[in-house]
């Protein structure tokens, strides 16, 4: 996305994108996820890649091609739907790092807000950095609590700085969901995301 | 080797039934950056694809069949293949089935001539006017397009004598057209899959788009409507016939293979909705012969001859598109796969359609309602909120709503289109839908 002048992030190298609980990576050598493997399809050896630390984005994934025309070190990211199709730079194991709260403590810190749960779905804006992110439905919170009150639909929307930056909190356990990840409706890979609980501030919808 | 492989199938005496399929494709894929064409790669390929049935029986002992598959490459071990899915169909009982008996099978067009004698040159010609179209408007440029062409040779075999061959083509084109103005940037991401080039249409593609990326650098989020929301082209065909990895509220509550599950609630000659039509009446096709259709074949992966299926008549369901296990197990005509969706065109002028005030969906992020519920919440990319004669864009929101609750009060426009895997009324307005 970088080559192709598609990523607004390629203007935020090595500069403050979230709070400090932000910890962004990509890792295809996460033992026994869907996302996983050893080498990537053009023969790089899986290791992890850090692409936010501490809130400070460092790098994006890459491809052989597209690390060789940027000028930075490759990442396993190189990867094919099958062997008529040309590689890419896609993600593999993509997760938010945990923190140290535990999901009680979190709450407590809630006044009014939405638990929100199910994600069903969201929209990608590399350009923009909007952000959106559908779920089936969410509990509402109250005074630390969450009620038997559900919303749903709903969804967050937010400028990904602003919404990073609101991280107060993040939990001490990584959840991870699999799934595929395609560009469009094809080039199909197998993938897992997830992270910790966050507690932040966005728009709700 | 097919030949090969049928001699084998057909000395199994351990088995019921069969059908064997050679997939030959070859093809040429072009990529391109902003910079230039990034690759030009011929591929090819070939496989074989057996499916076979086996009488297996249930645990009480009753009469069941078994189903079990495996693929070839030119070259693999016939026999040891046969075994591995005979294996697999031994531990299956499936309520008893067949397979399609030989009929006359329609020669329905599905190739681009030019494709076919050369994907390369096609494929580059097709690129060169992607971006050609794009240098048209200076504030805009191509960040990035692929373009796909594809030759598919089809020759399938089953125990019952069906032996046919069918070629078909398939072109899939995406691109990223960027803009600027000031501190803000913008981008349109779009792609259509098309049997011709002819079928793209690019330059007007291209053009859309280009309007749809500069106006979206004036985008804000939509206010919360109710009312009047029109689709229209792509954005419609995508919400009447789905994509390839939802397949659209139609196509699963218009098969046999959802009602035999318990997951489509329409009966042959009752209405399909739950409540009073308060727009146009609705009728649908599941046509398969659309000449150049997405959808389309001569004949499906079981062999059976393509139809253009009556689904909905003013409103009334009419028949299910059925493989031959769900005909044989619901005991109504195998018609083979859903193919494309085709409306009859509407009584209304599509300009009558755009009445102020209206939303108008262009672009969805993923049109994907729950085929059971009909429930939908679906991510807007970018739309137009108009109103005083003004054309507001927006993007992002979301369009809610029920899917037959929308189709009980829309109206469709007189003109038509034909937009792959959609032929039909080119403007529909959905009389009450929310956005928030």
């Amino acid at each position: 996305m970088f080559l192709k002048e598609r990523a607004l992030a390629a203007h935020f190298i090595d500069k403050v994108v979230g709070s400090e609980l932000v910890n962004i990576a990509d890792d295809p050598s996460q033992p026994g996820s869907f996302g996983s493997y050893f080498f990537d399809d053009e023969g790089q050896m899986a290791s992890s890649t850090r692409i936010v630390e501490q809130g400070v984005f460092r790098r994006g994934i890459t491809d052989r091609y597209s690390a060789t025309a940027l000028e930075i070190p490759r990442s396993a990211n190189g990867r094919r739907q099958d062997y008529s199709r040309k590689a890419y730079a896609r993600m593999s194991n993509t997760f938010f790092a945990p923190g140290t709260s535990t999901l009680d403590e979190m709450l407590a810190q809630v006044d009014h807000g939405i638990y929100l749960d199910k994600c069903s779905s969201g929209m990608e804006d590399p350009q923009g950095w909007g952000i959106q992110v559908t779920c089936q439905y969410g509990h509402e919170i109250k005074a630390g609590k969450i009620t038997e009150r559900i919303f749903a639909p709903i969804g967050i929307t937010g400028y990904v700085p602003d919404v990073l930056q609101s991280i107060g909190a993040a939990s001490n356990m990584l959840i991870m969901d699999s799934g595929n990840c395609g560009k469009g409706h094809k080039e199909i890979v197998p993938v897992a995301s997830g992270g910790p609980h966050l507690l932040l501030t966005a728009r709700l919808g | 080797m097919l030949k090969q492989i049928v001699e084998a199938l057909k000395k199994r005496r351990d088995l019921a039934d069969w059908t064997v399929r050679h997939h030959q494709m070859r093809g040429a894929q072009v990529y391109a950056v902003p910079q230039g064409l990034e690759s030009l790669r011929a591929v090819d390929g070939e496989r074989y694809l057996i499916d076979v049935l086996r009488k297996t029986t249930t645990a009480d002992g009753a009469p069941a069949i078994g189903n079990g598959d495996v693929s070839l490459l030119p070259g693999q071990d016939i026999e040891q293949a046969i075994d591995k899915a005979t294996l697999v169909a031994e531990l299956v009982a499936n309520p008893v089935y067949g397979l399609p008996a030989p009929a006359p099978i329609p020669d329905v067009p599905l190739c681009d001539a030019e494709l076919q004698s050369d994907p390369s040159g096609v494929m580059l010609g097709v690129m060169e006017r992607i971006r050609g179209a794009a240098l048209k408007q200076s504030r805009i440029h191509l960040t990035a397009a692929e373009c796909f062409g594809e030759i598919l040779n089809t020759h399938l075999v089953n125990s019952q004598g069906i032996d046919a061959e069918q070629i078909s083509t398939q072109i899939n084109i995406e691109f990223v057209l960027h803009g600027k103005k000031g501190d803000q940037e913008s981008e349109v991401f779009d792609e259509l899959t098309r049997r011709r080039a002819s079928d793209l249409n690019i330059e007007s593609a291209i053009e859309d788009r280009i309007h749809y990326t500069l106006d979206s650098l004036d985008a804000a989020a939509p206010a919360t409507w109710q009312g009047p929301v029109v689709l229209r082209n792509e954005a419609l065909s995508i919400f009447l016939s789905g994509d390839d990895l939802t397949g659209g509220v139609m196509r699963i509550r218009g098969s046999a293979e959802a009602k035999y599950a318990g997951l489509s609630p329409w009966e042959p000659g009752k209405s399909v909705f739950r409540g009073e039509v308060v727009g146009d009446s609705l009728t649908v096709w599941a046509n398969r012969s659309l000449p150049f259709g997405s959808g389309s074949d001569c004949f499906d992966a079981e062999g059976l001859p393509a139809q253009r299926v009556p689904l909905i008549r003013d409103n009334e369901f009419v028949s299910f598109a059925s493989s031959q296990r769900y005909a044989d197990y619901l005991q109504i005509p195998a018609t083979g796969a859903f193919g494309n969706v085709e409306l009859p065109a509407g009584k209304i002028p599509a300009a009558d359609l755009l009445t102020e005030p209206y939303l108008e969906v262009v672009q969805f992020s993923w049109f994907n309602p729950n085929p059971v519920s009909g429930e939908f919440s679906t991510e807007i990319r970018f739309g137009y909120l108009v109103e005083n004669g003004i054309r507001q864009p927006f993007k992002g929101g979301q369009l809610i709503g029920n899917y037959m609750d929308a189709l009980e009060n829309v109206h469709w426009s007189a003109e038509t289109g034909f937009f792959g895997a959609y032929l039909g009324p080119h403007t529909a307005r959905f009389n009450e839908l929310k956005v928030a």
